[in-house]
């Protein structure tokens, strides 16, 4: 089981100070979720946390170990890694495409093998895109396209899902699919997911841990019905904030 | 829809070998399959072994190094136009040799002048971006500015050398395949580079999704980046070196590959090198043939092809 720490991790844009002195501990099974206004650092704590950028100070832990101390290959066998935008400037398939994400697994010459192809097809699948598997990329629209980065994720089989904006692009019956998937792997495969997400609905829904990043560079942590309060979200979005009470156990609307 | 096509592969194969022999068989004196294998007298035997396989093989050899050092290039740059002269490697390669022309040098000369232009613009370009992390931008403008720098220069040469020499370097300059021995250097570094790409294929596969992605799936991109930017500049400098400046083989065959066999690299690569090799070979026959005894040059020959062959798959 992995778990992903940071010591007094501070990040900086330029001058800019986006997180101050962060300790954060991702335990296996956790949901997390990050809020804060544009600009506020949620993705560049995210590639931090991928090892993609190089902390101001502090340092990040990978299960005792420092990550720069470890191999990319060996990060992304645990750590993966969802883009608020993909890249797709070559029309390969959609089977092409999410194949490639299994190198983590694969050796320099090995070929991938029938059970890498298995792991993409049924990646493929619980995004609904199992059909559409030797369709060109470019002939897809935006939220497939989404569904599809998120199913390459999904056959990077990671242990820790950070996904910035998941839900980006994407109708409202495949934001829920997608962000039950995510409890789903929590639950069942233990896996940890944080994700930077901007409706605070959503979080409140799926996540058990919320993160705020707040506009001077301060932070706060603790559990969804600690984090969502008036007070911690008028001052997170700079703005009047009005929670409703819980009509249900799951269930309580945040009106901006 | 789109299914990778391996099965493709032997018929690429297949017209890899019958480019061999239609070049082999024809130009300005026709031989005869039986000739082939068995040479009947010496003109014949002469023609076959110091005139037309030296030239074959240097056309396919110098194809295959075009089209893969387009597909490396296209995939370094992440941009589906580049080819293997975006980088400026062909300004140096032009440059060095012209003024040994000028100078009256040898063949050998001319070989090692292309060698070392080549080699003196892949050293500029690397030290130019080498500060930015051989960042696709500031590798593309340090070629581009140093392709305008060299372009300057040989165009100042050209119009200051005497008209003796003019033909003979203007010929070098469209592509000249008149190789009078066996392409044995270019022949392993096409091969090894070949192993080399193969061995790499899967990391060039994820290098497509850009380089932000393919190192969060554990790419050290950097690495791959200056290994791309060597080959793919190896490949050309080498190319450019046994046959001169020949345009379209290093942007239209790995356009046409992708769409025959698909983005696997493991496949796309050889696929690749044999229908450059092979293009180039058939386009080297015309040219000897078109207008025999005369000959033109291949790259005239590539243009006319080329330019109706891009446009078809542009708009397709």
């Amino acid at each position: 089981m992995m778990r992903l720490c940071t010591q007094e991790l501070t990040l900086k844009a330029g001058e800019k100070k986006l997180v101050t002195n962060l300790n954060l501990d991702l335990k296996p099974g956790e949901v997390w979720g990050i809020l804060g206004q544009n600009g506020s650092g949620k993705s560049s704590l995210l590639k931090a946390l991928a090892g993609l950028i190089t902390p101001a100070f502090g340092s990040i832990w990978l299960n005792e170990v420092n990550l720069p101390g470890l191999s990319r290959k060996v990060i992304a066998q645990h750590i993966g890694l969802l883009f608020q935008e993909s890249h797709f400037s070559f029309p390969q398939t959609v089977f092409e495409y999410c194949l490639a994400a299994r190198y983590p697994h694969s050796s320099y010459l090995d070929k991938n093998n029938w059970q890498d192809k298995r792991i993409v097809l049924r990646a493929l699948k619980k995004m609904a895109l199992d059909t559409y598997q030797y369709h060109r990329i470019d002939t897809l629209s935006g939220g497939e396209k989404k569904r599809l980065a998120i199913a390459s994720l999904l056959a990077q089989t990671p242990s820790i899902y950070l996904l910035d904006e998941p839900t980006n692009h994407l109708d409202l019956k495949h934001q829920i699919h997608c962000l039950h998937l995510m409890r789903e792997l929590a639950i069942t495969q233990s896996a940890c997911i944080v994700m930077a997400l901007h409706d605070v609905n959503l979080a409140q829904r799926f996540c058990d841990h919320l993160l705020l990043l707040f506009p001077d560079g301060t932070t706060k942590q603790g559990t969804r019905d600690d984090m969502l309060t008036t007070a911690h979200l008028s001052a997170l979005y700079q703005c009047e904030i009005m929670t409703h009470p819980p009509k249900t156990p799951f269930w309580q609307a945040v009106l901006l | 829809m789109i299914r990778s096509r391996t099965t493709l592969m032997p018929l690429i194969v297949a017209t890899a070998l019958f480019s061999l022999f239609f070049s082999l068989l024809n130009g300005s004196t026709s031989l005869s399959f039986t000739q082939l294998f068995s040479p009947d007298n010496s003109l014949s035997h002469t023609i076959l072994f110091k005139l037309r396989l030296p030239r074959t093989f240097t056309a396919f050899v110098s194809g295959g190094l075009l089209a893969l050092s387009g597909s490396l290039m296209q995939l370094l740059l992440q941009n589906p136009l580049a080819d293997p002269y975006a980088l400026g490697v062909s300004g140096g390669a032009a440059l060095f040799t012209l003024i040994l022309m000028l100078l009256g040098a040898s063949n050998e000369a001319l070989i090692g002048g292309a060698w070392a232009g080549s080699l003196l613009s892949m050293l500029l370009i690397f030290l130019m971006a080498r500060k930015h992390g051989f960042k696709t931008h500031t590798l593309l403008l340090s070629g581009i500015i140093l392709a305008c720098g060299f372009s300057a220069a040989i165009s100042c040469l050209l119009l200051l050398s005497p008209d003796s020499s003019l033909h003979s370097m203007l010929f070098w300059l469209t592509g000249d395949l008149n190789a009078t021995h066996f392409p044995s250097l270019a022949f392993c570094i096409l091969c090894l580079g070949g192993l080399l790409c193969y061995a790499l294929a899967p990391g060039f596969n994820l290098l497509i999704r850009g380089e932000n992605e393919a190192t969060a799936l554990g790419l050290p991109t950097t690495y791959y980046r200056i290994l791309l930017y060597l080959l793919s500049s190896l490949f050309a400098a080498t190319a450019v070196t046994l046959a001169g400046c020949i345009g379209f083989i290093g942007l239209i065959v790995p356009h046409l590959t992708r769409r025959l066999v698909g983005f696997n690299h493991r496949i796309m690569l050889p696929a690749a090198i044999l229908l450059g090799g092979s293009l180039l070979t058939f386009a080297d026959t015309l040219a000897r043939t078109l207008f025999a005894p005369a000959q033109i040059p291949v790259g005239i020959i590539m243009a006319l092809i080329g330019v109706p062959a891009f446009i078809w798959l542009l708009q397709s």
